[in-house]
């Protein structure tokens, strides 16, 4: 009943004040006002006005889902051709008709059944997987279908570096039937356009149904092959179910790589059948463990979603805590320098720890670690062997590495100890590929001083091992050097795609190393192709295979995982699918209404601006650089 | 909580054989692990001699030969222990507490190797080799440190160091207080068992799975409540004596918690002080009180506030609930709500409706008086009073657009006028239209609502910051009204007419509340400068926040003058700084972010001094932070709130003449209880710190740490 007034009131204001005087006075439980405001686009802009039963204004919803020629389509895809009208429909009365091959189907009906959960939360009263659809749509709405059909001739069921991610879609509407046909080369491919497909539904405020654009046709590729994100499990534990919504997360992002640095020197939260110690010492508490059913669960439910993930096991440093239980077992000390104080000389931030290269049992545990991560992690597509930020000094004050480099004839200089950095980094890449049943995947290695331009072709074989780009600058130019010697790259800079900077310091007063916080803005501008332009003179888009945005866990767990992740990570999305020749000042309706679309879904994404804002687009922009607001107002 | 040597013995030898089983591999199971989970007993249970002993080893070999024989499934290993651990009460205690079986294959538990033990006031994390007495995370915290894990801290407090174990069933009220109390006191209890239950990690809406192995003891230990209150007070005013006393006494198996305090308000700190007492015993599955403890305590500031704004971004009643609840577990008494602003008009006004019909962002984004109301009552029964601000006359427009079609003329200004940086400083602009008499009446129907439905109403903000003057010298109405009324156009006539204004404001909000003043709150402003506050501002009827930098000479100014101030400059005390710039690239006005320790350490007291000598105690009556919700909405306030609210509270409640560090551990702890509670507080550190006290400290200054591996 409340609806129903609700859209009779909308239509015209003269009725509206009347009636707001003869209705209002009276309750004193809750109701719902009605809205004077309607909205109509205009080059592009969803104006703001009130409704005055003349001109023919639409629902918010309606208006940001037809204006301008992305809709609020995100990451912008790479062609799009939008209808300006919509039809109404229920989510009910939406089927799939498949015409692929025996090998994707399985995928396909999750994916699907995915797709129709996402249609619900649509719904501003959607609760834990159903909405209250329910009352006075109108008979056309209620008899409308949607069909889905979807042409996949491909049999790939797992993501590589390979895959062709492209996808097309196209929006019919005939009578009281809309056909969206989808036609991919792959069951990924069908997958992204189900996401988009979903984008080009909203909820109608007045209606109570959905609607979709009557006439649509994408065609759509990615820009790079690797668009990922990075979770630190290890600095603070993560649940499943955080990591289950931030994977619902990427796919509806297209993003498609999960890199999971599972382990620190903080903790070790994987419980390893053939090594249970490294959990039992390692987790910090028992309840904060990965077990190897929820490991393989999770790859499952990232393939669905189009999602590689990657698993990472740092070392030789960031490693310690999980390691210290082979003295007591008869393997001698694996790692050294665990938790060694003051930290200032032994590591980065504590607790300290890096691996005892001195030991061979090491390499022994390492074996076995590896064996597990290949089978639960399987098939793996890329390994990331960590690399990152080994402390020479750690090693060099530690008498049984010393003693043991001076019986094999090193000298304890720098050089000889990038010399057996260098050895065990060799070493970890043959036994994984033992693990991995003789299968070598590329591995990828962080960008460190075993990278430098002057060591990396000694130490690091281009065809072997991607280098990840992270705790680096933009401007460094280690970038163009590694690019000109013909490494493959991945992106992380930390100045724009490090999730977690700029809080208060965890070990002292002041923000954190990386501060100050990189904005959506900043997210949005970090143009790999750009940087590589900027240093070599090309763009370098056969060697530069993504990006990445590192979630640092020192200061967040899963009660503010979300609002770091959501929108910026969407903004990382869009860079890395589109690669859009604009900067983020185009983008910012589109970006706003997704940051929506994500809270609907259930993510607590962070809001970047009044909802003022997002009901007056393009009124929040400040032309000139910062005015010096005190001044204006204090004499 | 001695360990005898004699008894040591039997825990130490059953971890060999665990850690036989765990590691040895003969077991046939893909893993066989046994729940170990700490080794050292409480005298009560602890076995008299070895025959206890000697049945369990036999057990355990027969469980673990059992195991070996044949592949068990998981219902048949968890039958096992649970056959083993009901045979007898003792072997019930130690075995359904200390142990238990269950396989990898599925689904494990493991067990923990780690134990803590208090050394300085710091928990160190050691092996459990069974002989050091090591006890669980929680039970160190606990006790460990002259204020335990008490947030704020107290002014005073002696905590005993041993504990007792009880379940949250066993927990009474004994309430020696004044009939018009007793109300507010029994949902203060509630709320205090209410958050007994929120202990329990699997806690869940409501309540928590309190079950299974528990000691006889523990099963029996009563916990009695006492409160003793002589005062008659039901409404927090700045007047209110908010100290109480709390003595914990344990005999037996009884515990007896007694609180004495001056009013409700004191009494109802007690109880969130005998909640921070408390902690979940992780091994035992029951919750632990400290056996005995003496606390006085008061506190330093009458106004410690918090500032919410729900104009940029709605917030939904829950989530003010929840900051309520949060507010009041850190003695936190004043919730400042920033209802309106030139954005939108959220709120719904039985006699205007309007406002909210044409200010609301939506229909369902709306308080209504109801709720209002509702809000309230749960503050107050949270130790908090609300104080609601009708920003003016500035920060106003949406919701306002109505007066010219229902013939009261322009109400306001400017609103939603652009180029926006001419008229206002971010937009939407708008100002109220000091031109047109019907704004009065308008203002007055809207204070008259909000005295009802804030009864009663201790303190009013009346807003009052960032006036464009620009705005109103380029609107033709009102220069017309300047010059009709003999004004000049200068900055100082329209000085003349806001002070005007604000008099008016005042007179309007007096008469709508039946004649009972109010102390006014005012924002910093123009207004308030050096030049002209005396002129337009009576120091008795207003108190003047400051959200300027804390090295504004105009505090020095207001002090000397013997205005009441109340501290939230921006520059440690506003929560939003340090995002992304919600109007171009780069970040936000007020960036860098605050940390927890630029908070705890801004002290307005110190402010004072280093401007004028003087602490100005007496003047200074306390302090707020804000949350401006540009870039908030519900979705990310709780990060943004807190713990860093709680840093504030601190400061506000203890005054520490310390500055963060000797915090930090209480802290990191109290953000722990925080997130239990259901609040989605940011987390400031790894956990590894949060289990090796102190460990995570830089000595130096930051190191250069990019240079230190790429050279």
């Amino acid at each position: 009943m409340i609806q129903r007034c609700n859209e009779i009131m909308a239509t015209t204001l003269a009725v509206t004040s009347l009636l707001l005087g003869v209705l209002l006075p009276s309750p004193v439980a809750a109701f719902l006002l009605p809205s004077p405001w309607g909205y109509r686009c205009e080059s592009g802009r969803c104006i703001k006005e009130v409704n005055n039963g003349i001109a023919v204004l639409v629902t918010l919803n309606q208006c940001k889902l037809t204006c301008g020629p992305f809709g609020v389509l995100w990451p912008q895809p790479q062609t799009a051709k939008l209808g300006a009208d919509v039809v109404e429909f229920l989510p009910t009365n939406v089927f799939l008709t498949p015409l692929i091959t025996d090998e994707v189907l399985p995928l396909l009906l999750e994916a699907f059944d995915i797709f129709k959960g996402n249609l619900e939360k649509h719904h501003p009263h959607y609760s834990s997987g159903s909405a209250p659809w329910s009352s006075h749509w109108s008979p056309s709405s209620a008899i409308h279908g949607v069909e889905v059909k979807v042409q996949v001739q491909g049999v790939e069921t797992f993501l590589t570096l390979h895959t062709n991610e492209s996808y097309e879609l196209h929006i019919h509407t005939d009578g009281d039937k809309t056909t969206a046909t989808i036609i991919a080369p792959n069951f990924f491919g069908a997958r992204h356009a189900l996401e988009t497909l979903t984008q080009l539904v909203e909820y109608h405020e007045n209606r109570g149904t959905l609607m979709i654009v009557r006439t649509a046709s994408v065609y759509d590729v990615p820009a790079f092959k690797y668009r990922g994100l990075l979770l630190d499990t290890s600095r603070n534990f993560f649940s499943v179910a955080a990591i289950e919504r931030t994977l619902d997360t990427m796919a509806a992002n297209k993003l498609n790589t999960f890199h999971w640095h599972i382990t620190d020197s903080h903790s070790f939260p994987l419980y390893l059948e053939s090594l249970p110690n490294m959990a039992f010492y390692g987790a910090y508490t028992p309840s904060q463990i990965y077990h190897p059913h929820d490991v393989r669960h999770l790859v499952q439910y990232a393939r669905v979603r189009g999602i590689r993930i990657v698993p990472e096991l740092d070392a030789p440093a960031h490693v310690g805590n999980g390691w210290q239980w082979g003295e007591t077992h008869g393997l001698g000390k694996l790692a050294v320098c665990v938790n060694k104080e003051p930290w200032e000389s032994y590591c980065v931030e504590p607790p300290c720890g890096q691996l005892n290269l001195a030991n061979p049992n090491m390499y022994t545990v390492m074996a076995k670690i590896y064996k597990e991560l290949a089978q639960v992690f399987s098939p793996v597509d890329l390994f990331h062997f960590g690399g990152d930020e080994v402390n020479l000094n750690c090693w060099n004050t530690t008498e049984e590495i010393t003693s043991w480099m001076t019986a094999n004839n090193n000298s304890l200089d720098a050089d000889a100890y990038y010399d057996q950095w260098g050895v065990f980094l060799n070493k970890a890449q043959k036994l994984f590929t033992e693990s991995n049943n003789a299968v070598e995947v590329a591995g990828i290695v962080t960008a460190s001083s075993l990278t430098v331009a002057d060591r990396v072709e000694q130490y690091v074989n281009k065809s072997q091992f991607i280098i990840q780009m992270r705790v680096i600058r933009t401007t460094d130019p280690i970038i163009g050097e590694l690019l000109r010697k013909n490494y493959r790259l991945i992106i992380s800079n930390y100045d724009a795609w490090y999730l977690d900077c700029g809080v208060g310091d965890w070990l002292g007063e002041g923000n954190n190393w990386c501060s100050p916080y990189n904005s959506w803005q900043t997210v949005y501008d970090h143009s790999p192709h750009d940087i590589a332009t900027r240093q070599t003179g090309s763009s370098r888009s056969d060697q530069i295979v993504g990006g990445e945005a590192a979630m640092w866990s020192e200061q967040v767990d899963e009660s503010g995982l979300d609002a770091k992740l959501w929108p910026r990570g969407a903004a990382l999305a869009e860079r890395l699918w589109t690669n859009p020749r604009t900067n983020w000042q185009p983008a910012e309706t589109r970006f706003i209404h997704h940051r929506q679309r994500l809270v609907k879904r259930g993510v607590q994404a962070e809001r970047i601006q009044p909802e003022w804002c997002y009901q007056n687009e393009g009124a929040c922009r400040r032309q000139q650089p910062l005015l010096p607001v005190l001044e204006k107002c204090l004499p």
